[in-house]
């Protein structure tokens, strides 16, 4: 199992005025292959979480296992647990601080001990995974790229130590359409190549896109998890957690309210939904 | 380490009342009067007034004294030096080849005294005047010497909008650390040289973000009709008032009797 | 008369970069919400720069309540007369508490004091913030922080506001409340507003939209008309509203929908005219 997280509680400033519980006993399991999305209101405990996953917050309460290490034993090195599990936080292009490219994507791979000719080979195919396989680029100042270009260097920086599972913090923040449909692409790729990812996110669309899985966070508490088609089919509990159901699962929901039958749950894509509808109206229900 | 100068803690006392011009300038003159005072008399009456100013400020005198905690080592090592280096006077105790005067014993406690009056001086003013009163106090002290061409409102402006983004900074800072972490940096181990290179992630990221801030600020201010002091008024504004003349007479009456005795 | 002219404006970074706005000419009246949409390297905030003379163009015109922004004696008006909302909430805060902020526009034009405090008090209850404000702003959340920037224009008493992707760094919470603000200072105050953005479901509440791209305007409309152009939006890098594009896909599938569908509820009522046609 990549990540195994239980009864995880997490409390800021215990025992001074501004004590906030930010996780609440959540537990579940990250298998392998898994494309989580973790959605949740701003202030829901989400960003608290990812950073658990990693090692860099200490739970108050609760064990996390990464590849059955537990983070909490003093004798796992926190540099192994890193290897496994990368975690690339929003806006990401502002930790870029190296003078080139190809030299900001080495960073990690340093870091982890390995030799320069591994962290060369490691850093190329990272940014030709992002798509920055200019050699060119390589050797500019990541000062001088465009803001898209500038957060696909740091996501090959995090690439380029090659984890099991990725973690992604609203990879999107900021972008616009072409630059959120290039990352989505990527994040697709990344997928497919065998990285286990877990995708935070307010864009219920991305998410609808992207995800196998759900987790939904409300107020410190793990309220959902599930399949999509589960999830987005609970609407009340989605409103409640302070979200909204994507544009195409509402319509769903609202024609089934109309009294339109044979929209499954499944039906909360564009593409899903297009044919339900077409299917709805041709076989002339009533 | 409670680091207490520097830190408001907002009230309504007389001397939270007080105009910061005021009140900075009382305390040059206070610390003139410590300067002055050179006999036990005269300390007991700085010490009396100041411990006088704590109970009216209402602030808490353990406080004010735990505050002192991170000068305790330059105050003793101050003691110790004055009582064994200086000379003169007559001795009161040998041991070996240290001897220890009545007038050694006498310049160490004045000079100790001082540093713990000057501290406390310094925190009765900061405690009980906030970092905006505190600026524009100082930039209003200043403003007569802007006509001889000293920039007062550029350096009350730069300060101020220091302290607006040190809190940012901050957030800012930890994270980019957490980022850096989560690559794999390590900022806690090795020896200094080690630490000092492990800090480049964290200040480039930081500085060129700092700069992009300062540019996208002066726009903001420009995009608001910023355009240097000249013709600048303030909502809100300083005026002396009964508390200030009657923290004017009690200092007055105070280095009066320092210098007397 | 437009309270904004703009006349075949060109601007130019540097000279020896490419120009990031090519000869576009439009008009805004008063009292109009007017969005403009374009990808990232559009040229859409180079424009909104040009509206309140923090650029000077390079060539062509761009005149504010009848001033022309080359004019520099009168900059300063310009400036009082349209306010700018910036896209990153932290950067344009300058005080370190709320109503000093506020008020930082007003102390720079040399207002009296007491009107300085009467404007600060109304502009915070406008956006609905009063009660913040002797806080610091670092202890808000972005939405609230980009209220406090908009209060402290708002108290300038402008006849314009451009918001340059005021939006674009907030959570969906976050940019529900400035959303909402503006479009009450627009219905109410009657404050005429430019709102530069690539979010198409905020573009589709404007009552115009202009279509930049490559520093040139592409196209000009309401929104119904602009979302109906999906080929030339998508060159422009850009989107339409997922609804539009359901719509696209069903009429594909043969059903007969209208070409101007934006929304959810506007999608239901076709679909259930469609349904009892049956």
């Amino acid at each position: 199992m990549p990540i195994e997280v239980k009864a995880l509680t997490h409390v800021y400033m215990p025992g001074t005025p501004f004590e906030k519980k930010a996780l609440d006993d959540v537990s579940f399991t990250v298998r392998d292959g898994d494309f989580i999305g973790l959605i949740g209101h701003t202030g829901s405990g989400k960003s608290t979480l990812i950073m658990h996953l990693n090692g860099l917050l200490k739970p108050t309460s609760g064990q996390i296992l990464v590849d059955g290490l537990d983070l909490s034993d003093k004798n796992v090195s926190l540099r192994e647990v890193r290897k496994r599990v990368g975690l690339v936080f929003q806006y990401p292009e502002y930790q870029l601080f190296e003078e080139t490219v190809v030299g900001d994507v080495m960073f990690g791979p340093r870091n982890l001990g390995l030799d320069e000719a591994e962290c060369r080979a490691r850093a190329e195919e990272a940014l030709r995974l992002v798509g920055l396989s200019d050699p060119a680029l390589w050797d500019k100042s990541p000062f001088e790229l465009s803001g898209g270009q500038k957060r696909r260097t740091a996501i090959a920086g995090v690439l380029a130590m090659k984890p099991g599972t990725l973690i992604l913090d609203e990879p999107t923040a900021g972008l616009d359409p072409r630059g959120r449909d290039g990352i989505m692409n990527l994040m697709r790729d990344i997928h497919a190549g065998g990285t286990t990812l877990i995708m935070v996110s307010h864009s219920m669309t991305d998410v609808s896109r992207l995800c196998s899985r759900i987790l939904v966070m409300n107020h410190a508490r793990l309220t959902a998890d599930g399949a999509p088609a589960d999830i987005f089919a609970d609407a009340a509990r989605i409103r409640e957690a302070g979200l909204e159901l994507p544009p195409c699962a509402a319509l769903a929901e609202k024609l089934r309210e109309a009294g339109f039958e044979g929209i499954p749950r499944e039906a909360y894509t564009q593409d899903a939904l297009a044919q339900a509808v077409l299917a709805a109206l041709e076989g002339g229900n009533p | 380490m409670q680091i207490t100068i520097g830190q408001y803690f907002p009230g309504d006392s007389p001397l939270h009342r007080m105009d910061p011009r005021a009140k900075i300038l009382f305390t040059i003159a206070l610390i003139a009067g410590v300067f002055l005072a050179d006999s036990a008399l005269s300390y007991a009456v700085l010490l009396a007034f100041v411990f006088a100013a704590i109970r009216i400020s209402r602030l808490s005198l353990k406080f004010v004294v735990k505050g002192l905690k991170p000068i305790l080592f330059i105050v003793v090592f101050t003691f110790i030096i004055n009582m064994f280096f200086t000379s003169g006077g007559r001795e009161l105790v040998r041991w070996r080849f240290i001897r220890v005067t009545d007038s050694g014993l006498r310049a160490a406690a004045f000079m100790a005294l001082r540093l713990v009056l000057l501290v406390m001086m310094a925190q009765l003013l900061t405690l009980t005047t906030s970092s905006i009163a505190l600026t524009d106090g100082i930039e209003a002290l200043l403003k007569p010497l802007s006509k001889i061409g000293f920039p007062a409102h550029e350096l009350a402006m730069m300060m101020s909008i220091a302290m607006r983004f040190i809190p940012t900074l901050m957030e800012e800072t930890d994270k980019i650390m957490k980022a850096q972490m989560a690559r794999g940096a390590d900022f806690e181990s090795g020896n200094l040289i080690q630490r000092a290179k492990a800090m480049l992630p964290l200040l480039v990221p930081l500085f060129v973000s700092a700069f992009r801030r300062a540019d996208e600020l002066a726009l903001a201010m420009e995009a608001r009709c910023y355009r240097g002091g000249q013709g600048r008024t303030r909502m809100k504004q300083l005026r002396f008032t009964r508390v200030d003349a009657a923290g004017a007479a009690c200092v007055a009456a105070l280095i009066a009797v320092v210098a007397v005795l | 008369m437009s309270i904004i002219a703009v006349q075949n404006v060109f601007y130019k970074y540097r000279d020896d970069t490419d120009e990031a706005v090519r000869g576009v000419s439009f008009a805004v009246d008063e009292g109009e919400f007017v969005a403009i949409l374009g990808a990232n390297g559009s040229g859409k905030s180079t424009l909104a720069k040009l509206i309140n003379a923090l650029f000077i163009p390079s060539a062509g015109s761009v005149t504010v309540c009848g001033i022309d922004t080359r004019d520099e004696d009168r900059v300063w008006e310009v400036r009082a007369a349209c306010g700018m909302v910036f896209q990153n909430p932290d950067n344009q805060l300058v005080a370190t508490i709320v109503e000093e902020d506020v008020a930082f526009g007003l102390e720079n034009m040399g207002v009296e004091p007491k009107e300085i405090r009467r404007r600060v008090d109304e502009a915070l209850a406008a956006v609905g913030m009063s009660e913040f404000r002797e806080s610091a702003p670092h202890m808000l959340s972005g939405g609230q922080k980009q209220r406090i920037a908009i209060a402290g224009v708002l108290a300038m008493r402008p006849r314009v506001i451009v918001f340059d992707e005021s939006t674009a760094m907030l959570d969906p919470l976050g940019r529900r409340e400035v959303m909402n603000v503006v479009r009450r200072l627009n219905r109410e105050e009657g404050i005429t507003v430019l709102w530069i953005t690539h979010f198409m479901d905020e573009a589709a509440q404007a009552d115009r939209i202009l279509v930049v791209d490559g520093g040139l305007l592409r196209a000009e409309g309401a929104p119904k008309e602009v979302f109906r152009q999906t080929a030339l939006l998508n060159e422009s890098g850009l989107d339409v509203p997922e609804m539009t594009s359901l719509a696209q896909a069903l009429r594909q599938g043969g059903l007969a929908l209208p070409d101007d569908i934006l929304t959810v509820d506007e999608m239901v009522v076709e679909l259930c005219r469609l349904k009892s046609k049956r």
